[in-house]
């Protein structure tokens, strides 16, 4: 029903978020089919272990069909909104288990990809990412990274850098707007 | 009287009005695409958004650029079975049977009662240690108390399984324990692992001396991490023996308890007067098999 592997249109990311909500079967596995490897793969990222990633992944999908009522698809991708819950959920996590305060977030050691010809599509979208990431500076990678990956604020990193706080929101700003435009026209899903 | 405290300027509350809200915003939308703004912070953003669109638009790119940093990190196959476990999971919150749910064995309370007595596996008989009370006394007062036994396990496991979707699934697990300490002192544990649904676990122990008192009862893996069952303190234990009663303790809790592999019991110097390995639970003739 949902046009074959290629990206979903508005509509159809709608359709099937309503199908989501009211437990549809094929529904959860469609959206399961296109966002579990990147979720669980966020995952295992922020969060340092498999168990603790599966259960993540669990969480993102359940909170998705609580939440399915309120996505609109004309404000923004079900993909964004996906990892948005994930990054959240994660960060929670953390927040949880190392008490109150920024969370320590485990940088896992990159993980050696395996390339099958199925997963050439997701590998392709993985390298639009890293493309997007490698045109940045290194400063402004960095910036994202300590940001994204390990939860500091931009307070801070301005503290810990010497830098006026406005210079870093500004610098995270136009660092996530060059991720934009290199990634404009590619879809995540 | 006192000076007002000045509002902390990242405080939503010091960013002013009408067209400077959207300045103050703007300034916070990359690091709420971030998720790095504090719960205040992004609580004043996220109601902002709901109704300023020149706004929303920028935070939906920004919050899209995020994504795509999210999807840079090195990308992991699931295993293989976390989409049943996504599916059941979904599916049973919102009310449907999934089609391998018809297929499970279903636990009971009877069943699982059935369980822990058999880990059990006290003699009543032989646990009463009253030398002043006659042989019929005795017998009275262990048959009294089995059946008050029973009737806490029931009460105890019916709670515990009401609070979960009845059934089993392929990766559910019922562990089990029998713990032997010196004397007449006793317990059977059970734990019911589950992937989709809180974990719990009920712990029986019987015959404790008054002199361990608070007794703890703990699951322990092999890292030294351990999760308190409960606690059995001096009200629940006889003063002159006759055997003290048997206790029940649980515990229902959202972290998986899978990982945990001894059960013990602690006296109040910290020693262990009982352990047991967990094991997964065999089939018992009263039972259907796990």
């Amino acid at each position: 029903m949902f046009s074959g592997g290629g990206p979903l249109s508005a509509r159809e990311e709608q359709v099937l978020l309503q199908r989501l909500l009211s437990g549809d079967e094929e529904a959860i596995r469609t959206i399961y089919a296109r966002f579990g490897r990147p979720v669980y793969s966020l995952g295992l990222r922020l969060l340092g272990n498999a168990e603790a990633a599966e259960e993540l992944t669990q969480d993102v999908f359940v909170t998705a069909w609580r939440k399915a009522a309120r996505f609109d698809a004309a404000r923004g991708r079900l993909s964004t909104w996906l990892m948005a819950i994930a990054h959240n959920l994660a960060v929670d996590r953390l927040r949880r288990e190392n008490g109150a305060g920024r969370p320590t977030l485990v940088l896992v050691e990159e993980l050696p990809e395996r390339v099958t010809d199925d997963d050439v599509e997701p590998v392709i979208e993985r390298d639009s990412a890293r493309r997007a990431m490698a045109s940045l500076s290194d400063t402004e990678r960095a910036l994202l990274v300590r940001a994204y990956f390990q939860g500091l604020t931009a307070r801070e990193i301005s503290e810990a850098d010497g830098i006026p706080l406005g210079t870093v929101k500004t610098r995270l700003r136009t660092s996530l707007i060059k991720i934009r435009r290199a990634t404009e026209g590619k879809e995540l899903s | 009287m006192r000076e007002r405290e000045a509002t902390p300027p990242h405080h939503p509350s010091a960013w002013g009005e009408g067209g400077s809200i959207c300045v103050a915003v703007r300034e916070r939308l990359a690091e709420h695409a971030l998720g790095t703004l504090s719960k205040d912070e992004r609580a004043f953003v996220d109601r902002h958004l709901e109704w300023c669109a020149g706004c929303r638009k920028e935070a939906a790119a920004l919050d899209e650029a995020a994504a795509w940093v999210g999807l840079s990190a090195p990308q992991a196959d699931p295993p293989a079975e976390l989409a049943e476990r996504v599916v059941d999971r979904i599916q049973s919150g919102a009310g449907r049977r999934t089609p391998w749910a018809r297929r499970l064995r279903v636990l009971t309370v009877a069943t699982v009662t059935a369980v822990v007595l058999a880990v059990l596996g006290i003699g009543w008989g032989a646990a009463m240690f009253a030398r002043n009370q006659s042989n019929e006394e005795r017998v009275a007062s262990a048959e009294r108390r089995q059946k008050e036994l029973v009737e806490a396990l029931n009460r105890v496991i019916g709670s515990l399984i009401e609070r979960q979707a009845v059934g089993q699934g392929p990766r559910d697990l019922l562990l089990r324990s029998q713990l032997k300490g010196s004397g007449a002192s006793a317990a059977g544990a059970v734990v019911y692992v589950s992937p989709a649904q809180p974990d719990w676990a009920v712990v029986v122990a019987a015959n404790l001396p008054r002199a361990g008192v608070p007794y703890r009862v703990l699951l322990t893996d092999g890292n030294g991490h351990t999760v308190k069952v409960g606690t059995i303190d001096g009200r629940h234990i006889t003063r002159d023996g006759p055997a003290s009663l048997a206790q029940v303790q649980h515990i229902y809790t959202k972290q998986s308890l899978r990982l945990y592999d001894h059960v013990v019991v602690v006296d109040e110097a910290n020693r262990r007067v009982m352990t047991g390995l967990l094991g997964r639970s065999p089939p018992s003739p009263a039972a259907p098999s796990f």
